[in-house]
C-alpha cells in the first residue's frame, strides 16, 4: 500500500498532538518575536517613511511563495518520475501553503502599492506574474478537488503542476517586454541596505512557518490516504480479523 | 504625509489574520483525517478491540 | 512501431475527429455564432467610440477567438469518451503522442475554419483597415492558433474527463496562454497599425519560441495525462 505503518493507540497520538501544538505555538512566536524587533530598531524610510514596514511581510510572504513553487515543480517532477505517492502529497501539501503565500504577497503588495503610488494595481512583471502564480495554484488546487481515483489526481496534478510551473518564467518575461515596449515606469526599487537584516530574519522567520505549514499538511495528507486505502478494503468487503 | 498607519497595521493584521487562519484549517485537517483512520480501523478489526 | 506507422495513426484520428465534426456541422456552426456574439459584447462593452474599438480590436478579437474555441476542445474527446473508444484507442500499440499529434490538428483545422469567419467579422465590427503587409497578420493568426490549440487538446485530455469540465478547462488553460495572448495580440495591433516601429518582428518570434516550449512540454506530458 505504500503508507507505512501508523501508529494508532491513543496515548502516543496525544503526546504528538501536543508536541505539535507547542512547535506551532514556538513558530509563531519566533514570527512575532522577529516581527517586534525588526519594527523596533527600524527607522522611518526617506521617502516611504513607516511605509517600509510593510516589507517586513510582503517580501518574506513573496520569497515563501517561491519556495512553495519550487517544491510544487520537484516533488511533481519526482512523482513523474518515480511514481511515488509521497511526492504527491508533498506537492499538494506545498501548493497549498503556496496559494496561501501567494494570495498574502498580492495583497500585501496591493496594500503597500495604494498609499505608495496611490493605485491598488499595476500591470508591471512582478505583480502580474504573482497573479498568473496564483491562479495557477487555484488551478491546481481544483483540479484536485474535482478527480477522486488517487492516481488520476496524482499524475493529473504532477503535469499540471510542472506546466504551470515552467508559465511562470514565461510570463513574467513577457510582461516585462511587453511594458518595456510600451515604455511605462518600472517600479522603483525600494530596499535601502539598512533593512536588508531585517528583511533577512523574517524572511526565516516566515520560512520556518511555511514548512511547518507544509510538513504538518503532507503528514495529514499521508493519515488521510491511508483512510482512504482502508475504506476502499472495507468496500472491497475485507472485514480485516485475525487473517487480515 | 498621509496617515499610512491604517495601511501598515492593516498589512501586518492581514499577515497574522492568515497564518492564524490557515493553522487552524491545518488543526481541523488533522483531527478529521485522525478521525476518520480511527474510524477505518475499527471498522476494519470488525469490531473486535 | 515505426514513424510511418505512427503517421498514419495520426492522419486516421485527424480524419476521424475531422469528419464527425464535419458531420455534425452544428459544432462549427455554433461556434462561429459564439465568436461573433462575442464580438459583439465587446463593441457594446467598449464602443462605440470608433477610436476606442479600432485600438481595441485585436485585443477583442483574440479574446472572442479564445472564448469559443474553448468549446471545441472538450468536445474533441467527447467523441471518444461517449463510446468509450478511449480506452479501445490506448489498446492498440504506438505511442501516445500520436493521439495528441491527431487530435491537435483536428482542432487547429477547426479552430482555424473558425477564425476564417470570425476576423472579417471583426475586421468589420471595429471599422478596422487592413494595412499593407496584412498577409503577415494571416502568420500572427496561424501562429497564434498553434499555440491556443497545443495547450488547449493537451488540458482538455484532463477537463474531459472530469467534473465541471467546462469550469475546468478555461481555469486551467487560461493562465497557460497569457503568453501567447500578449504576444499575438501586440504583433496583430502593430501590424493592423502598420507597424511604425517595427515592434512586430520581435513579438512574432517570441510567439513562435512560446508555441515550440509549449508543443514540446505537452508531448512530454501527454502519455502521463492519458494513460490514467
Amino acid at each position: 500500500m505504500g503508507v507505512g505503518t501508523v501508529e494508532l493507540s491513543v496515548a502516543p497520538a496525544r503526546a504528538r498532538r501536543s508536541t505539535g501544538m507547542l512547535i506551532g505555538l514556538g513558530v509563531f512566536l519566533l514570527l512575532a518575536a522577529t516581527q517586534a524587533y525588526s519594527i523596533s530598531i527600524s527607522t522611518p524610510d526617506r521617502d516611504m517613511g513607516h511605509l517600509q514596514k510593510i516589507m517586513y511581510v510582503h517580501v518574506p510572504a513573496a520569497w515563501n511563495m517561491m519556495i512553495a513553487y519550487f517544491i510544487v515543480a520537484i516533488a511533481s517532477l519526482r512523482y513523474l518520475w518515480k511514481g511515488r505517492e509521497k511526492d504527491d502529497l508533498l506537492a499538494a501539501a506545498a501548493a497549498e501553503t503556496g496559494a496561501l503565500m501567494t494570495g498574502l504577497t498580492l495583497a500585501l503588495g496591493m496594500i503597500w502599492g495604494k498609499p505608495t503610488w496611490g493605485i491598488w494595481w499595476t500591470w508591471d512583471a512582478r505583480l502580474t506574474s504573482t497573479a498568473v502564480l496564483f491562479f495557477i495554484y487555484v488551478g491546481y488546487l481544483i483540479l484536485r478537488a474535482f478527480v477522486d481515483d488517487p492516481d488520476r489526481r496524482a499524475q493529473w496534478s504532477a503535469a499540471v503542476g510542472l506546466l504551470g510551473a515552467l508559465n511562470v518564467p514565461i510570463v513574467y518575461m513577457s510582461v516585462r517586454w511587453w511594458r518595456t515596449l510600451h515604455q511605462v515606469q518600472s517600479s522603483p526599487s525600494t530596499l535601502d541596505p539598512n533593512y536588508t537584516l531585517s528583511l533577512r530574519i523574517n524572511a526565516i522567520a516566515i520560512m520556518i512557518v511555511v514548512l511547518f505549514f507544509i510538513r504538518h499538511r503532507y503528514q495529514t495528507m499521508q493519515l488521510e490516504a491511508a483512510a482512504d486505502a482502508m475504506h476502499e478494503r472495507i468496500a472491497l468487503g475485507d472485514r480485516g480479523g485475525i487473517n487480515a | 504625509m498621509p496617515d499610512n498607519m491604517p495601511f501598515i497595521i492593516g498589512a501586518f493584521a492581514l499577515t497574522w489574520v492568515v497564518l492564524l487562519g490557515y493553522l487552524v484549517h491545518l488543526y481541523r485537517a488533522r483531527r478529521d483525517a485522525t478521525r476518520r483512520l480511527q474510524q477505518a480501523t475499527d471498522d476494519l478489526s470488525g469490531g473486535i478491540k | 512501431m515505426t514513424w510511418r506507422d505512427e503517421w498514419r495513426r495520426v492522419q486516421a484520428i485527424v480524419w476521424k475527429d475531422l469528419t464527425t465534426e464535419r458531420r455534425s456541422k452544428a459544432g462549427i456552426n455554433a461556434v462561429v455564432f459564439m465568436g461573433v456574439l462575442i464580438l459583439l459584447l465587446f463593441g457594446f462593452a467598449l464602443g462605440p467610440d470608433t477610436e476606442a474599438l479600432r485600438a481595441a480590436a485585436a485585443g477583442a478579437l483574440w479574446l472572442a477567438i479564445l472564448f469559443s474555441g474553448v468549446l471545441a476542445f472538450n468536445r474533441s474527446y467527447q467523441l471518444e469518451l461517449d463510446g468509450g473508444a478511449l480506452e479501445s484507442l490506448l489498446l492498440y500499440p504506438g505511442s501516445r503522442w500520436a493521439i495528441y499529434v491527431g487530435k491537435l490538428i483536428a482542432n487547429l483545422v477547426f479552430v482555424l475554419i473558425v477564425e476564417a469567419i470570425v476576423i472579417p467579422v471583426a475586421l468589420v465590427l471595429y471599422q478596422v483597415a487592413l494595412p499593407p503587409g496584412w498577409p503577415a497578420l494571416i502568420g500572427v493568426t496561424v501562429l497564434g492558433t498553434v499555440g491556443f490549440v497545443t495547450l488547449g487538446t493537451f488540458y482538455a485530455a484532463m477537463s474531459s474527463r472530469s467534473r465541471a469540465r467546462e469550469v475546468l478547462l478555461p481555469l486551467l488553460l487560461f493562465p497557460m496562454l497569457i503568453p501567447v495572448l500578449l504576444s499575438a495580440v501586440e504583433a496583430s495591433t502593430s501590424l493592423l497599425g502598420g507597424d511604425p516601429m517595427l515592434e512586430a518582428g520581435a513579438w512574432v518570434r517570441l510567439l513562435g519560441a512560446f508555441d515550440i516550449i509549449f508543443l514540446v512540454a505537452s508531448l512530454l506530458a501527454f502519455e502521463y495525462v492519458i494513460e490514467v
